[in-house]
């Protein structure tokens, strides 16, 4: 923290009314006009995050770290990927083909094995206790790097389920810094022009909204004023994307491509909001919390997300956006070696991996490794604060200089004991 | 209920004997001789027994892999010795990821094996190191999710993941086979003829003609799948011809849901000629999961068992004319596979020890990682025909 | 001893004098108005002070603040028309004395007090109820803080507690959650950080203060509603020792009874039988529990609502005047220490000690506020925005309206508050929307989440789209026998439809340059007339001198 700082200096800076639910904002990003294409190369050079998480635990045993023919390595066999020497379980075919891409580390070690604790505790990069709840990585990019030059919403939630605007990833950030959620995949209510108004009849009211609130400002302070004129932008930006959020318009090879299915359909959806420019794209899939027949559940639930997102991998590379777009794929944990009597894996915090690529990690890396029978990790693990630690590296941003400041409390960006993962980073 | 006399006479089978052992297993099947008894584990090996019946006045044999015998507590009962014991014999091995289905050759000693990377073999089964007769390493590409044996001991019927059917001879011959759109996860022979049924991941039932190649009827069962989120929940495990082969059984699980995969036990019967649903059973609540395997007692009634949450599973005796099991036993863990002796006196089941689930590491005395264990249960029938 | 600023501090040693002194003197005092306006523009230190708000700026204000609504367009031209000198008091004492203060006053402290945290009609009520008899402070905050379930007429105060100690899902109870708003909003210390470990950036809270405040809460326990009383109550259990905590930085230990932060304790009773220790004793027959004669969170309310204790006076001043100035005196309200001074000391010292004296009444407290100057400056600043430091109050500050608010005052100004609002005027076929669906609409698109405070003007872009493109909305800009869109569209000169547009909307004439705009919108759009008439409309609705309290 500036030492200079006193708190009831940032008193509002919480609740201040600025980027609203739309995310923090820079006002200066925003300033006068530039042609599409430079705003675009502007925009392309600006970091974006995609961060799926797959809610209930998948096993990494069926997936990045496979111990094919031992006592807990379970039915399936494993391929070769596109990285030498490394495997993946059989049930990842197109992952296996950009593998060397992929960042995965192998030996993740965290702590807690309920999911009531464990979501948030993981997504929140599990601090120490400060007596405050900590932002969903989601919210913290939000507030730290705010909306891209698009003026889209920083923070984006793909999900299955409800959408509209979700307050509690932020935590001590406030509401404003939570998710735009596209709930199934729909936009949220409202965003849709409504059906009784033309494009034309639309940008005129607002342009004489702009004329009654110019006229307004004109000797007010012009920070309420602005920041209005920026959400109805923001609206008018998302509205116009439209497009991006239509499942129905998904060009059907495309859809092939990433798998007919509820994840493949969100994933595509992602792509198309980063390629938009959305800051930070969330994809959520439910249902991966396989306490019982695992291997069944994990032949239909592992290829679905193999495709989608070795699909979104391989179109982020294409677009050249990979290279500055950090993108996660993650649980709250993995899954028990042990096979319990319902042919299941129950949860093991103990070693599991997370796959990771893009913006500033290692490409083709396998960080860590567990044991031969996958029961713990090889040496020392890292806990999900080093990943915290890593991801904010991977983006520039350094979390051993950078705090929070919640109401005049210093808060470290992410476990302030832990480090970043150096292997993984280039 | 026609047939109330039988049930009237009926005596609860009998546990003679629990075998612990130190692996999971999918499968236990006796042999034809009823001499052995073998059982595909989670790994690559064939787990296998000698049966051995003791003398009627009992003499002190020493038996291998026994388990020291506890002092039993002052008042209890000293449970009777048991008139048989399984004698363990070297696992056969080189079977990869697990050996979820073997099944005997009704007259030759040969035992068929298929395992979950695809190999489908052929083995001797008696002696210290039995030897195969033929493999077949890409009999599927990956998991072979059931391998059945017609009744004359001319084929092999075996389906996967990879959405195949296929059908050999006992000589390892392909004969048939049938790509269909979805993971097939069970097969069965009709008794006669050149019929096979076959079960999908979305309850899907067909049967199939492979000697004309040519498809047959549909059954419905799609009760027992469910999209659940992301998840195609197959509830289908067994086909199980009965009545001669005019009535097929789907059984397996009504899933609830993914994940946790609750659901409720369920068998259905159809008729083979018309494909009308003819009877549904539902047995018991969501937590007791899957009908996982079916025997036929010649004395007119199926051996069902059941296997759900961790700690749930039933032995259930039912006749397929009656609408309820007129014997249900739940004092056993998790059954996996059911198979009668051919003497028709006897029955083991494949089941689990208990309090099999758990989140995190369990706190072991020596730090150790234990990962669970299918016990063999021995059971005799009682007076019931 | 521990040191205490307040100890420092003159309040409770004038508060003192006051009561020893006789009343005369505080009589011939110069009305609190003048003083706060003097101590102002002291401060202000010669900076120019914005130009008084024009009439219509005034009576907008003080309409939306007392009565919770904008004014009807003859409310506002019959005001612009009165030449009186006195006008603006006399409207402030119309609006104090007309019942809809009491609501207004309701719907403010409720959105302070439970902070969107769900809606209960009991507690409303008796919020109604309190206002409308001008009931002072300290007894509304005794009543809430430690809530009397045996009196009918009181007991809605209890859903300030029962609320939030509700389960969710699987989470714990939220004891030090009401903790912390207790202190948040009845002393202005937020005192969470103290829970576990004394405060890392605030010297003054220490971890005895959370925790003295925490003991009495912890000790309640929720019961179920249907029972005992037909809502959820609290009982308190049986308290003998004092309270144990131990600093997770430090290792220290500590132990306190129930105690006023950053002031007293209360003794615990050495009670010993069951005579001395009980009231009711637990039936073991019937296994319910027993009532206790020591009762901590009444023996707490009791000296934290009190005039001695001087952070209850100085919080709900400093909340009054944000109320109405849309800024602390002290920032934030919920940060009070020493380290943390007000803007103007004085003046806030003034506030205090004058409402501890009239007996917290707060009617006349917030009268005062609205007959000074500061509050009836224009928002207009009078020179950049950079020379006018918010803290000075040379300027006005523009406030959010609620949401409840916005949604009376757009009903209001589209012309459907006969429909909506009374049912009546439904044409045969129509389906008459509710105004429910409408505070409904408007809560999810304004309102802030659950637990936060609605402190300042926050466009959001939820708002934006729901205005945008919101059904609701958009119907309300068709043209219906009676609503504004009809009334103006029966209007032939441009000059009429912006005179009754902008009195409607905006309480307020137009301006020729805005008149123009009108008359070049609708020469331009001759053809669809009615439809731009709405689109016009929807502009100045949907602009931010509608948005705000300016």
């Amino acid at each position: 923290m500036n030492p200079l700082c006193k708190p009831w200096e940032h008193a509002t800076s919480r609740r201040q009314f600025l980027g609203a639910s739309a995310g923090a904002m820079a006002f200066g990003a925003l300033g006068g006009l530039v042609s599409p294409q430079a705003a675009e190369a502007m925009r392309k050079k600006e970091k974006q995050v995609l961060f799926v998480w797959l809610d209930g635990g998948m096993s990494q045993l069926e997936s990045w770290d496979p111990k094919p023919n031992t006592e807990f390595g379970g039915p399936f066999r494993t391929i070769k990927t596109t990285v030498p020497g490394t495997h993946f379980s059989e049930l990842m075919p197109q992952c296996a083909k950009q593998a060397h891409r992929l960042c995965v580390v192998r030996n993740i070690a965290t702590k807690d094995n309920a999911h009531s604790s464990g979501v948030a505790r993981i997504q929140r990069g599990d601090p120490k206790n400060r007596g405050v709840p900590y932002p969903f990585f989601g919210s913290s990019i939000a507030k730290l790097m705010g909306p891209t030059s698009s003026k889209l919403p920083a923070y984006v939630w793909v999900k299955p389920g409800s959408g509209g605007f979700k307050a509690e990833d932020a935590g001590f950030l406030g509401p404003k810094y939570g998710s735009l959620a596209f709930g199934d995949g729909k936009p949220p209510e409202d965003l849709l022009r409504h059906a009784s108004l033309t494009a034309e009849e639309d940008d005129e009211r607002n342009e004489l909204r702009e004329v009654f609130n110019r006229r307004y400002a004109a000797q007010r302070r012009p920070a309420y004023t602005e920041a209005s004129s920026y959400v109805f932008d923001s609206a008018r930006e998302l509205m116009k994307r439209a497009d991006i959020f239509d499942t129905t318009k998904l060009p059907a090879k495309e859809l092939d491509r990433y798998g007919r299915t509820e994840l493949g359909q969100h994933m595509l959806i992602a792509r198309n909001m980063l390629e938009a420019g959305v800051r930070f794209v969330k994809v959520g899939s439910y249902g991966w919390d396989t306490h019982g027949d695992n291997f069944n559940a994990s032949a239909s639930l592992v290829p679905k997300f193999d495709r989608a997102f070795a699909s979104i991998i391989e179109d982020l590379a294409a677009s050249g956006l990979l290279e500055h777009t950090l993108v996660i794929a993650m649980s709250e944990f993995g899954r028990t070696p042990r096979i319990n009597g319902h042919v299941g894996r129950d949860h093991w915090p103990e070693a599991w991996s997370i796959a990771m690529a893009g913006c500033g990690l290692k490409a083709g890396a396998v960080v860590g490794a567990t044991n031969d029978k996958g029961t713990d990790v090889k040496d020392k693990g890292h806990d999900i604060g080093a990943v915290f630690h890593t991801w904010f590296n991977a983006l520039g941003i350094d979390p051993k200089k950078t705090e929070y400041n919640n109401n005049g409390q210093p808060l470290p960006l992410a476990h302030d004991e832990m480090e970043a993962i150096k292997e993984a980073l280039v | 209920m026609s047939d109330a006399k039988p049930a009237d006479k009926f005596v609860p089978p009998k546990e003679l004997k629990m075998f612990p052992n130190d692996r999971q297993l999918c499968i236990a099947r006796f042999s034809p001789c009823g001499n052995f008894l073998a059982a595909g584990a989670m790994e690559g090996t064939v787990r296998r027994w000698s049966v051995v019946e003791k003398p009627k006045p009992a003499v002190e044999v020493e038996l291998p892999d026994e388990p020291k015998k506890k002092p039993a507590p002052k008042n209890a009962k000293t449970p009777p010795e048991s008139p048989v014991e399984l004698v363990a014999l070297p696992h056969l091995t080189g079977f990869n990821g697990w050996v979820q289905n073997i099944a005997f050759h009704p007259k030759d000693k040969i035992l068929f094996v298929a395992d979950t990377w695809g190999r489908l073999t052929a083995t001797a089964y008696e002696g210290d190191a039995p030897k195969p007769r033929w493999e077949n390493v890409t009999a599927h590409d990956g998991w072979i999710r059931r391998l059945a044996i017609s009744s004359d001991g001319q084929h092999l019927a075996t389906c996967g993941r990879d959405q195949f059917v296929r059908v050999w001879t006992t000589a390892g011959k392909l004969v048939a086979e049938h790509r269909h759109t979805d993971d097939v996860f069970a097969v069965a022979f009709a008794p006669e003829g050149k019929l096979v049924a076959f079960g999908d991941e979305k309850g899907r039932v067909k049967t199939w003609d492979f000697g004309t190649k040519q498809a047959g009827r549909e059954f419905d069962a799609s009760a027992l799948y469910k999209l659940s989120r992301l998840q195609d929940v197959c509830g289908l495990r067994t086909l199980t011809f009965i009545e001669g082969g005019k009535s097929l059984l789907v059984g397996g699980c009504e899933p609830a849901g993914g994940g946790f995969l609750e659901g409720a036990p369920m068998l259905v019967k159809f008729d083979t000629t018309t494909g009308k649903k003819q009877t549904e059973w539902k047995f018991g609540a969501a937590k007791d999961g899957f009908v996982l395997d079916v025997a036929w007692h010649p004395g007119g009634y199926l051996i069902l068992v059941t296997s759900g949450q961790p700690g749930s599973g039933k032995i259930m005796f039912l006749r397929p004319g009656e609408k309820e099991p007129f014997f249900t036993h739940t004092n056993v863990a998790n059954v996996h596979s059911v198979t009668l002796h051919p003497d028709g006196k006897r029955f083991a089941v494949a089941a689990m020890n208990k309090a099999s689930n758990g989140n995190g590491r369990p706190k072991t005395a020596d730090g150790s990682y234990p990962g669970n264990t299918s016990p063999v249960h021995l059971f005799e029938l009682g007076g019931n025909g | 001893m521990r040191k205490s600023i307040w100890n420092r501090l003159p309040l409770a040693f004038l508060c003192l004098c006051v009561t020893l002194a006789a009343r005369p003197m505080a009589q011939t005092a110069e009305p609190l108005h003048r003083r706060v306006d003097k101590l102002i523009a002291a401060k202000a230190a010669g900076k120019p002070f914005a130009a008084p708000a024009t009439d219509a700026e005034f009576l907008r204000r003080a309409y939306l603040d007392f009565s919770g609504v904008i004014p009807t367009a003859e409310q506002a031209r019959a005001f612009l028309a009165d030449k009186s000198p006195d006008k603006r008091a006399r409207l402030i004492e119309q609006l104090f004395a007309s019942p809809k203060y009491a609501e207004r006053m309701a719907e403010a402290f409720n959105i302070q007090l439970m902070e969107r945290n769900g809606a209960n009609d009991e507690w409303r009520n008796y919020l109604t109820e309190s206002f409308r008899a001008n009931k002072p402070w300290d007894q509304l905050a005794r009543e809430i803080i430690s809530p009397d379930f045996k009196d009918e007429k009181l007991r809605g105060a209890g859903w300030f507690i029962t609320r939030r100690l509700d389960k969710v899902g699987q989470q714990d109870t939220d004891y030090p959650g009401l903790t912390r708003d207790i202190g948040r909003l009845f002393v202005g210390m937020d005192l969470q950080c103290c829970q576990c470990h004394k405060h890392l950036t605030v010297k003054d809270y220490k971890q005895v203060d959370f925790n003295g405040l925490f003991f009495p809460i912890q000790n309640l326990k929720m019961q179920a509603a249907g029972g005992d009383y037909k809502t959820a109550w609290v009982q308190e259990g049986l308290v003998t020792n004092k309270y144990q905590f131990v600093s997770v930085l430090s290792s220290v230990k500590g132990a306190t009874g129930p105690r006023v932060p950053l002031g007293v304790e209360v003794e615990i009773p050495t009670a010993t039988t069951k005579e001395e220790l009980w009231a009711v004793p637990p039936d073991p027959k019937t296994r319910k529990a027993g009532v206790p004669k020591f009762s901590p969170l009444k023996e707490l309310a009791v000296r934290l609502a009190s005039a001695d204790n001087a952070p209850f006076a100085r919080n709900i001043a400093n909340r009054a005047w944000w109320q109405l100035m849309g800024r602390g005196l002290v920032e934030p309200l919920d940060l009070q220490h020493s380290e943390n001074p007000a803007s103007h000391p004085e003046l806030f010292d003034l506030l205090a000690k004058e409402l501890t004296e009239h007996k917290f009444d707060l009617q006349w407290l917030l009268r005062e506020l609205a007959l000074t100057q500061t509050y009836a400056r224009s928002t207009v600043l009078p020179t950049s925005a950079d020379q006018v430091p918010e803290p000075l109050f040379l300027a006005a500050k523009e406030r959010p309206l609620s949401a409840e608010q916005l949604a009376r005052s757009f009903l209001l100004a589209v012309g459907e508050q006969e429909r909506v609002v009374n049912g009546k005027g439904w044409a045969e076929g129509d389906k008459p929307k509710m105004l429910k669906d409408f505070e409904k609409a408007f809560l999810a698109a304004f309102a802030n989440d659950a637990k936060e405070p609605e402190l300042t003007v926050n466009p959001t872009l939820k708002a934006a789209l729901f205005l945008r493109n919101n059904d609701q909305i958009l119907w309300a800009f068709q043209p219906r026998p009676g609503n504004l869109i009809a009334r103006i569209a029966a209007l032939k000169e441009p000059a009429q439809i912006a005179d009754d547009l902008f009195h409607t909307i905006l309480s307020r004439p137009p301006t020729t340059e805005e008149t123009a705009t009108l008359e070049k919108y609708l020469a331009k759009h001759a053809a669809d007339r009615e439809k731009a008439l709405g689109h016009f409309a929807w502009a100045m609705l949907s602009s931010m001198e509608f948005f705000t309290n300016h």
